[in-house]
């Protein structure tokens, strides 16, 4: 090829010009690399993840008007309405039950979901690390593909196979004579639709980090207790778990993370019957036009989901543990 | 011709338009097609259309030919209307959509919500870039308030005559100034015949309310806002427009006392669990209940003896609109009878349009759940969201209801 | 009452015996045994939606027969075309951009360090932890605040905004796992830092870019909620269109989300496929060009 070295020849001469230019010997300098470099995410999540939550935490200060008109004059109205609410009947200032219930399913579920996930991911990670042999990738991989799939497709295949008595384990239990068919089992609309559905979702987010953990395991040390003649579960129990502290940790915070503000599945799983707090926001946002008041409890679920993420940091003392979920 | 027909006839101005229609559809088929799929020569096009106005024609020339409309999903046919199928033949003007193209070469955004809350969300804000957006009723009011629609020129829309004399004004002609009624229909509740049949509360609100025997098996609709308290206040006797704080708290203590019956608050979903006899009780509305009962015939609908209430969907065009004469066009399309009745045919509502009515199936026509009788309806009303105080309880009720 | 199921023998049979293996199966649960049963609950759910995507009837779960006819509605279903392009357009302009700014990012982030790295760090990781619902109604606001119309652009720029940490954690994952004594050798050998970067640290680090790109493109293109607030009209993207269809009272939209939810499936279960040859191929052809080169 003739003309190969032309490009080159000339892309080299460009080169040579910038090398001598200003702006290499502005290059040269550190400050203005990291700069340059990081601009473009700086600008990006500045202007769409930073800036958008600044105006919501703006809003949560406004006062509502009529037709929910936002007003410019500040108030704390918006949180203290999230705390305290007047009784309808008696004008008597209590507790926002409404709200304060929501919260504590939300964590309640986000736990529950989370201990499912690690009890069931635990094994299935502790499995394909030690005895995955030449497959183990082949096995995560397995593993996490169908959670590549629609989000909403999954969702809905377990709608598919949850419904009562129409849905596929009722009529597999009614037609195996298990159950009658005038008492199927009802498992959607209700709590234990909405656990299998975050459980289910989320489970990859706590495979993950265990997988890693486990693999990274020094085996040396399970063989040195088994010589000690440490029973299997003492091994587990005294070695295997501590050792895969960061690994569990990361897997929880993943997992409870996302599940605490879930919005999709109490609303299509659960029928508005187990309504969490992303439901509500929603709800505020979008029936009630409330934007005061949607904004406040928007910033009382960043700021829960901030107290938690603080405690597994105090815990975990190491920021690093997020990068080795991959 | 071209100026306001007297629709009260209705055999009159429906044979009217259909012979325009047959004129049009045999002279100038294709011609007329190939046209509007060109898209270039929109004046001729429009020659064709005998019951637009010149006006409205030459205004809409001058703007670009798009139009975006903002409807509630699956209410316009999306398919054509055969005779096979619906055992009337309106494959002329049904996809109802394609067919507004063909004949006037305007590029359709059509978009579609699931509930008034979520169309209010995206059109309140401005900038959403809809030009006619479906409103119900009882959203009127506010939607008017916040300035969202803008008043209609009435001399553009010839085809107005079609509606029924009762859909012309209030009180079911919601607003005449704002917007054109769409379709109709009412809140009731849908059951399984084969299974509550023999229930002696059926025919009241009771049924849903404290029928014990069917716990977990009933559903209310998913806005308990609106649907729920309005429901819950019929129940009471009391009527749904209502602000007194004492019926909404009673309102709130009944919905209370039901939830546990309940198997979940939803909406869309419920028409397949009715037919597949997952839910046997289900606060609905009319064409809803009718696609369920297309698939399972024991699906029956009650016009509750205490009351519910009637809505009208109605057209409108928002204030932003940078096409409001296309915007017009559209209404005025969708007026003529022939239009009127693919939809409603498609859809399973009633048509408000009188016109329409002689062309709709039989079987359609005669059904007491989509056409009931005044004697059906007699405690029904028709709903206005309220503003203010009332609005602000209502929000309550239904957070302390569905979170607490 | 549940006269509509036909009650045949046959199959009552054959789902007997399935059961009595299941259970045979649990009896002697062993680690692999627990496994299985894991997998199961994680294929399980796919597979029967595929299976009854093939029924005849398709809001029922019980067999009446094989048909396509889920399948010619769904592909026959105009919007169905539409919101894939508009979701291929949004996830492809998407995964592209967030691809070059997170590599960016982990590039600055690995090889420097500078003040406030601490905080950047936990800005980076925003869009991770701030529930979805709360990210996608505050881009709501925030381009209904400054007035800008929604819909292709919009999903742009969210979908841009919670990919980027996800490809910032890859790219930072394999530069970790990178023998860095390449690049001081090119420098040693008088390479300058960006003929390093160029012709060492890219090529180095391009299987973590391309398995950032692959994370990213499904995370993008089965994001529903974010989306479903930064949308409007005509611009359903795909989950949109397959919320309006699970929620929708479209007759027959069950039969269709079977059909839609075997097929992406089934794209899902090709793309890791088509990633591994992909990356293969790069692999093979890159120190190709390398030596032609130099």
């Amino acid at each position: 090829m003739p003309e190969a070295p032309a490009p080159s020849l000339l892309s080299r001469r460009f080169m040579n010009v910038f090398r001598r230019s200003l702006l290499s010997l502005l290059w040269k300098h550190p400050g203005v690399k990291t700069g340059v470099t990081l601009s473009p995410v700086i600008f990006w999540l500045g202007l769409f993840v930073v800036a958008p939550m600044l105006i919501v935490l703006y809003y949560s200060f406004l006062t509502r008007g009529p037709h929910g008109v936002l007003l410019p004059t500040p108030t704390l109205e918006n949180y203290q309405d999230v705390f305290v609410v007047e009784n309808l009947r008696t004008g008597e200032l209590q507790p926002n039950w409404a709200y304060l219930n929501a919260f504590s399913r939300s964590l309640l579920l986000a736990f529950s979901t989370t201990a499912i996930c690690l009890l069931l991911g635990y094994p299935v990670a502790y499995w394909i690390a030690l005895y995955g042999g030449k497959y183990k990738n082949l096995w995560i991989g397995l593993f996490i593909l169908p959670f590549w799939t629609s989000y909403l497709v999954r969702i809905f295949a377990w709608m598919f196979l949850l419904r009562d008595p129409s849905g596929f384990i009722n009529q597999v239990l009614i037609q195996a004579g298990i159950i009658d068919e005038n008492r199927p089992i009802q498992f959607l609309y209700n709590t234990t639709g909405v656990l299998i559905g975050m459980v289910y979702t989320y489970l990859p987010f706590a495979v993950i980090p265990l997988y890693a953990a486990l693999e990274r395991l020094d085996r040396s040390l399970l063989e040195a207790a088994f010589d000690l003649g440490a029973k299997p579960w003492q091994r587990l129990w005294r070695v295997t778990i501590p050792l895969t502290r960061g690994g569990i940790l990361s897997g929880s915070v993943l997992v409870f993370v996302p599940s605490v503000g879930e919005y999709l599945i109490p609303n299509l799983m659960g029928g508005n019957n187990v309504n969490m707090i992303g439901n509500i926001v929603a709800n505020k946002f979008l029936r009630d036009q409330d934007w005061a008041y949607g904004s406040a409890l928007s910033i009382g679920l960043i700021v829960l989901v901030m107290i938690l993420l603080w405690v597994y940091f105090k815990i975990s003392r190491s920021e690093q543990v997020f990068e080795r979920r991959i | 011709m071209k100026k306001t027909r007297s629709g009260r006839v209705v055999g009159t101005s429906s044979r009217l338009n259909r012979r325009e229609f047959l004129k049009r559809a045999g002279a100038t088929g294709l011609s007329l097609y190939l046209i509007g799929r060109l898209g270039s020569r929109v004046s001729t096009v429009f020659g064709q259309a005998t019951d637009m106005p010149e006006d409205l024609l030459e205004a809409v020339a001058k703007e670009d030919r798009k139009l975006n409309v903002f409807n509630w999903s699956f209410y316009i046919a999306e398919d054509p209307v055969t005779q096979d199928e619906f055992g009337v033949d309106l494959t002329d003007v049904t996809p109802t959509i394609e067919k507004f193209q063909e004949e006037f070469g305007i590029e359709v955004t059509y978009d579609t919500f699931e509930s008034q809350e979520e169309m209010l969300a995206k059109v309140r804000p401005g900038g959403s870039g809809y030009d006619v957006v479906v409103v119900t009723n009882y959203y009127v009011p506010q939607v008017v308030g916040l300035g969202l629609i803008q008043p209609l020129k009435r001399e553009w829309l010839t085809n107005l005559g079609n509606l029924l004399p009762r859909f012309q004004g209030p009180p079911f002609g919601p607003n005449p100034d704002y917007v054109v009624p769409y379709m109709w229909g009412v809140t009731g509740y849908a059951y399984n015949q084969s299974i509550v049949g023999s229930d002696t509360r059926l025919g009241s609100w009771e049924l849903l309310f404290k029928g014990q025997e069917y716990s977990g098996k009933m559903t209310m609709l998913e806005s308990v806002l609106i649907d729920g308290i309005n429901a819950a206040l019929k129940l009471g006797r009391h009527s749904l427009n209502t602000t007194d704080r004492e019926a909404l708290l009673q309102a709130g203590d009944l919905l209370r006392e039901q939830k546990p019956l309940l198997r979940a608050y939803i909406s869309g979903p419920v028409r397949e669990q009715l037919a597949t006899e997952d839910v046997w009780v289900a606060q609905l509305w009319t064409g809803d209940t009718l696609a369920a009962q297309q698939e399972n015939p024991a699906v029956q609908f009650i016009f509750p003896k205490e009351g519910s209430d009637v809505w009208v969907d109605t057209m409108s065009v928002l204030t932003e609109s940078r096409r409001p004469a296309t915007a017009h066009l559209w209404m005025n399309y969708i007026l003529r009878a022939r239009v009127h009745a693919g939809i409603a045919t498609w859809v399973a509502f009633a048509t408000p349009n009188g016109a329409s009515l002689p062309l709709i199936p039989e079987d359609q026509r005669n059904s007491s759940i989509i056409y009931p009788s005044d004697e059906d309806l007699v405690n029904f009303e028709l709903f206005e969201l309220p503003a203010g105080e009332a609005l602000e309880l209502r929000q309550r009720i239904a957070d302390d209801l569905l979170s607490g | 009452m549940n006269t509509t199921v036909p009650t045949a023998t046959a199959r009552r049979r054959s789902i007997e015996q399935g059961l009595s293996t299941l259970l045979r199966g649990l009896g002697r649960v062993s680690p692999p045994g627990l496994l299985g049963l894991i997998y199961l609950f994680i294929y399980a759910p796919l597979l029967i939606l595929m299976l009854f995507s093939f029924n005849a009837q398709g809001n029922l779960a019980w067999w009446e027969g094989f048909s396509l006819r889920w399948y010619e509605e769904l592909l026959s279903y105009e919007p169905l075309w539409k919101s894939l392009k508009i979701s291929l357009i949004v996830t492809g302009v998407s995964v592209l951009i967030s691809t070059v700014i997170g590599t960016l990012t982990a590039y600055a982030l690995y090889r420097w360090r500078f003040w406030g790295k601490h905080l950047f760090e936990s800005v980076l990781y925003l869009p991770m932890y701030i529930p979805e619902v709360v990210l996608g109604i505050s881009l709501l606001v925030f381009f209904i605040f400054w007035k800008i119309p929604r819909g292709i652009l919009t999903m742009i720029l969210a979908h841009v905004a919670f990919t980027i940490p996800l490809v910032v954690l890859v790219v930072l994952a394999r530069m970790q796992r990178i023998d860095w004594t390449l690049e001081e050798a090119a420098m040693d050998l008088g390479a300058d830092e960006l003929t390093t970067l160029r012709r060492v640290t890219l090529p180095l680090l391009f299987p973590g870019i391309m398995a950032a790109a692959f994370l990213a493109f499904p995370w993008s293109f089965n994001d529903f909620v974010i989306t479903y607030f930064v949308t409007s009209p005509g611009n359903a993207p795909l989950p949109v269109l397959t919320y309006n269809l699970i929620l929708g009272r479209k007759s027959g939209g069950m039969g269709m989300i079977n059909a839609l939810g075997t097929l992406m499936t089934v794209a899902t279960l090709l793309m890791p496929l088509l990633a591994v040859l992909l990356l293969r191929a790069r692999r093979f052809s890159l120190p190709g060009r390398r030596r032609s080169q130099s």
